[in-house]
C-alpha cells in the first residue's frame, strides 16, 4: 500500500523525537475484540480522517458506526508486515504535532484539531508539492474508503442492489475426479 | 500419480516432490500449459501462491473479493502510488476475476514482435489453430448489443453518435446469468476461468496443483533449475507456516504473470543479463464517470461487451488507447472515484447513474520502456514496481479524457468528472477544454492498470530479451516463462486470449525439453 520512499525519508525522522512529538493526539475507546496492527493512538488518528470522509449524513452510516479505523485494522492484519508497518509510520507522522508546525503551521495534533482545521490537513497533504505526501493521502484515503464501503450500510445507501440467489455456499468443492485415472503415455499435439 | 488439488492447510510438514515440469502460478498461462502436458502424459506440479477459492467463497463480498482474491489485496501498485495495479492472486489466476472479454491478438502487434524484436515463429497463422480451440473450449462466443447493460449500450450510443467504430466483444462464458460480480468470482461458473475448466482437466489427468504454496527461489545447478524452493502459506492468514515444499523436476516454467515472474527470477539471481524486471507494460488506464439522468446500474449485467480501438493508433510517438466500459460496484467505485467528505458522499449517492468509459493506453510500441519490477532492499518478499510517467502518457492520458468525455456527452450524461484529485466537472462540450488546464502528475490524475504485461521479455537476442522465441530463458537449458510476461509489447486489447494462445502454442517446446 504504501511504499518505500515515504517511510525511508527525512519525513518520518520527524515522528521519532522531539517535544513536540508527544504532544497527546486523540483518545478513543479501543473495540472489544482488541487490535491486530494498529497501536491506540493510530486507530484513533485513523478513526479521525474517516470521520472527515463520511461525516454524519441522512440514510448513511457515520465512520464511528461503520467502524472504518477497526474494519482497516483486520485488513492490515493480513498485508505484507512490512506494509502495516509503514501505515503505522505514516499515522504516526499524519498527527505528528511537529510535522503539524513544519507543514501546516499548527502544533496540536491532526487528531485533536476542529473538523475545519483537519479538513485544511488533509487538503494541504493532498496538494501538496511533496508526491511524498501526495501518496501518502491517497495512501490513507484507500485505506479508509475501502473500510468504510465493506460496512453493509454504507453498500445499501448507494442504492446498489446485489443479486440474490446465486450464491451457494455449500456448493461442493472439487478437488479430484472420483474416477481419475492417469493416462501415460498419451501424447497429444496441438 | 492420482491428480489432486492441495490447499497449505493439508502440507503440515516439508514435503519434496519430483515431476517431469513444475509449474508457478495457475493463471491464463500455467492453466493451459498445465493442461497441455498433462495432455501429453507428463508428470506435472503447480504451485499457487493464491488460495484455492471457488464458487461456494464468491459471494459477492467486495472487500473479500479483493483481499482474497487479489494481488495485495487490491492495492498492489506501483512505488509511488501513481498507478493502481488490479492482478489476480488465486487458483485459476486472472481468469477467475477479470471481466471475460476475449480478444485474438492484433496483427500489428504480432508483427511488430516479429520485426522489431525479433520473434520467430509466433504470428496469426501459428497462433490461430490455438484460438480456435480455446474459442470452443471456453466457449468464447460474442455477447450482443441487444444483450449488452445500460453501462456498455452508453458506450455504443455514445460511440455511433460521434461515428466512431465501435464493436461486440466475446466473452468466455456459458449459462451466464449477467450479475455483474464477474470481478469478484462467479458464483455459478459460468466464468469459464481455467479455475473450472482446464485446471479440473488437467488434474483429472494426473496433475497436483498445490495452492497457498508461494515460489521463493529456483535453485540452479550451472545452466538448468534443479529445484523450486515454495513456502507454505496459511489460507486463514497468509502467512508463511514456516513449512516448505520443493519441486524437484526435469523442466520448470514459470507462470506468475508479468511482476511475479520477474520476481521469482530476481530472487533466483537470475537477471538475464540485466533484462529480468526491464520493460513492464501496464495498459496504463484513466476513467471519466459520468452522471446519467436514467438508471445505469453499471454494477450489474455482464460488465464488458463494446469496445472501441478507434484511437488504438495516433500515429509515430502518440499513445494511442483502447475504449471499454468497467463495472462500478460500489467499493471499487469509492476507491476510484475522486473527491473527498460530502463531496465523495455526493458521488456514491449517485452510484445508480453512474457511468464510466476506460481508455486503456497501449504502451511499449513507441519506443517507450515501460517500467520495471525490482526487489525492495528492506524485505525482498515485497516488489517495487516503478513505472515512470512521462510527458508522451500525459499527452495521452488528456487527449483519451477528452473523447471519453465527449462519448459521454452525446450518449446523454448531465455531468462527467475527470479522474483529477480535484476532478475537473464537464456539462457540457465547452467543458471539454477545461481538460487542457487540468494537472497532470503522478497522484494529481489517477492512473491505473488491470493488465500486465512484460518483464521478461520475449526477442531475438540475450542482450534485448529474457527468454528466446520457444519461451526458454536464455541462459538456461530447461527454465521456461509461460505468462503475459513475456510479451515484448502491450497488445491494445484485453490480454486473456494473447496469453492462453501463446501458452498453449510454447507448450510444444516446454514439452519438448522434458525428453531433451
Amino acid at each position: 500500500m504504501l511504499k518505500r520512499g515515504l517511510v525511508g525519508g527525512a519525513l518520518l525522522a520527524l515522528g521519532g523525537s522531539g517535544v513536540l512529538v508527544l504532544r497527546e493526539g486523540l483518545v478513543l475507546p479501543l473495540p472489544e475484540e482488541g487490535l491486530r496492527v494498529l497501536g491506540p493512538r493510530e486507530y484513533a488518528t485513523l478513526q479521525a480522517v474517516a470521520r472527515r470522509a463520511f461525516p454524519p449524513r441522512a440514510g448513511w452510516p457515520d465512520a464511528d458506526t461503520a467502524r472504518v479505523a477497526f474494519t482497516a485494522d483486520k485488513l492490515l492484519a493480513r498485508s505484507a508486515p512490512s506494509a502495516a508497518k509503514e501505515v503505522r509510520e505514516l499515522l504516526g507522522l499524519f498527527d505528528n504535532a511537529l510535522a503539524g508546525l513544519l507543514f501546516t503551521g499548527h502544533v496540536t495534533p491532526f487528531s485533536r484539531l476542529a473538523p475545519e482545521a483537519q479538513d485544511a490537513v488533509l487538503e494541504d497533504w493532498r496538494t501538496s508539492r511533496l508526491a511524498l505526501r501526495r501518496s501518502g493521502y491517497h495512501a490513507l484515503r484507500t485505506l479508509v474508503y475501502s473500510a468504510y464501503y465493506a460496512h453493509p450500510a454504507a453498500v445499501a445507501a448507494t442504492g446498489f442492489v446485489a443479486p440474490q440467489g446465486f450464491h451457494d455456499p455449500n456448493a461442493p468443492v472439487w478437488r479430484e475426479a472420483k474416477d481419475s485415472a492417469r493416462t501415460s503415455g498419451t501424447e497429444v499435439t496441438p | 500419480m492420482s491428480g489432486r488439488i492441495h490447499t497449505g492447510d493439508e502440507l503440515t510438514e516439508d514435503r519434496v516432490l519430483t515431476c517431469d515440469v513444475c509449474i508457478v502460478g495457475s493463471g491464463a498461462g500455467g492453466g493451459v500449459l498445465g493442461l497441455e502436458l498433462a495432455r501429453r502424459g507428463l508428470d506435472v506440479v503447480m504451485l499457487e501462491e493464491g488460495g484455492y477459492h471457488t464458487r461456494r467463497d464468491f459471494d459477492g463480498d467486495e472487500l473479500r473479493a479483493y483481499t482474497e482474491l487479489y494481488q495485495e489485496q487490491g492495492n498492489r501498485a506501483t512505488a509511488d502510488l501513481s498507478v493502481g495495479i488490479f492482478q489476480g492472486r488465486t487458483v485459476g489466476g486472472g481468469t477467475t476475476i477479470n471481466w471475460c472479454a476475449s480478444f485474438r491478438t492484433p496483427p500489428e502487434i504480432l508483427a511488430r514482435w516479429r520485426d522489431v524484436h525479433g520473434v520467430k515463429g509466433l504470428d496469426t497463422q501459428a497462433l490461430t489453430p490455438h484460438w480456435d480451440w480455446l474459442e470452443e473450449r471456453l466457449n468464447i462466443r460474442d455477447w450482443p448489443i441487444e444483450r449488452a447493460n445500460r453501462n456498455n449500450q452508453i458506450l455504443w450510443e455514445g460511440l455511433g453518435k460521434l461515428g466512431y467504430s465501435r464493436g461486440t466483444v466475446k466473452r468466455n462464458v456459458k449459462n451466464c446469468a449477467a450479475l455483474g460480480a464477474c470481478g469478484l468470482g462467479c458464483p455459478t461458473d459460468a466464468k469459464q476461468s481455467t479455475l473450472v475448466t482446464l485446471i479440473p482437466e488437467a488434474v483429472t489427468l494426473g496433475m497436483r496443483l498445490y495452492s497457498n504454496v508461494s515460489a521463493r527461489r529456483l535453485e540452479m545447478a550451472g545452466p538448468r533449475v534443479a529445484a523450486v524452493h515454495a513456502d507454505v502459506l496459511d489460507p486463514g492468514t497468509d502467512r508463511p507456516t514456516g513449512k516448505r515444499l520443493t519441486v524437484k523436476a526435469k523442466v520448470t516454467a514459470v507462470c506468475g504473470g508479468a511482476i511475479n515472474s520477474a520476481a521469482l527470477l530476481l530472487r533466483s539471481g537470475l537477471t538475464g543479463r540485466g533484462q529480468v524486471g526491464k520493460r513492464l507494460y501496464l495498459h496504463p488506464v484513466v476513467v471519466t464517470n459520468a452522471r446519467f439522468p436514467e438508471r445505469v446500474e453499471a454494477y450489474t449485467g455482464a460488465p464488458l461487451t463494446v469496445y472501441s480501438r478507434q484511437f488504438i493508433d495516433r500515429g509515430p510517438g502518440k499513445l494511442g488507447w483502447l475504449i471499454e466500459v468497467p463495472p462500478i460496484l460500489p467499493l471499487l467505485g469509492a476507491v476510484t472515484l475522486s473527491g473527498f467528505g460530502p463531496a465523495h458522499q455526493d458521488l456514491m449517492a449517485g452510484l445508480p447513474h453512474a457511468n464510466a468509459v476506460l481508455s486503456i493506453c497501449l504502451d511499449g510500441v513507441h519506443g517507450d520502456e515501460g517500467g520495471t519490477v525490482a526487489l525492495r532492499g528492506d524485505d525482498p518478499s515485497r516488489l517495487e514496481v516503478n513505472y515512470p510517467l512521462e510527458p508522451f502518457h500525459w499527452e495521452g492520458f488528456r487527449e483519451a479524457l477528452k473523447v471519453a468525455a465527449r462519448i459521454q456527452l452525446a450518449a446523454g450524461a448531465e455531468l462527467v468528472l475527470s479522474p483529477h484529485s480535484d476532478p475537473v466537472l464537464i456539462r457540457e462540450e465547452s467543458d471539454v477544454a477545461k481538460l487542457d488546464d487540468a494537472p497532470y502528475a503522478p497522484l494529481e490524475c489517477r492512473v491505473l492498470s488491470a493488465h500486465q504485461m512484460g518483464g521478461c521479455a520475449m526477442g531475438g537476442s540475450p542482450d534485448s530479451s529474457v527468454v528466446d522465441s520457444t519461451l526458454r530463458y536464455w541462459d538456461a537449458d530447461n527454465l521456461f516463462v509461460v505468462d503475459g510476461s513475456v510479451f515484448p509489447t502491450a497488445l491494445g486489447v484485453n490480454p486473456m486470449e494473447t496469453i492462453m494462445g501463446v501458452a498453449r502454442w510454447g507448450s510444444q517446446h516446454v514439452a519438448a525439453a522434458v525428453k531433451a
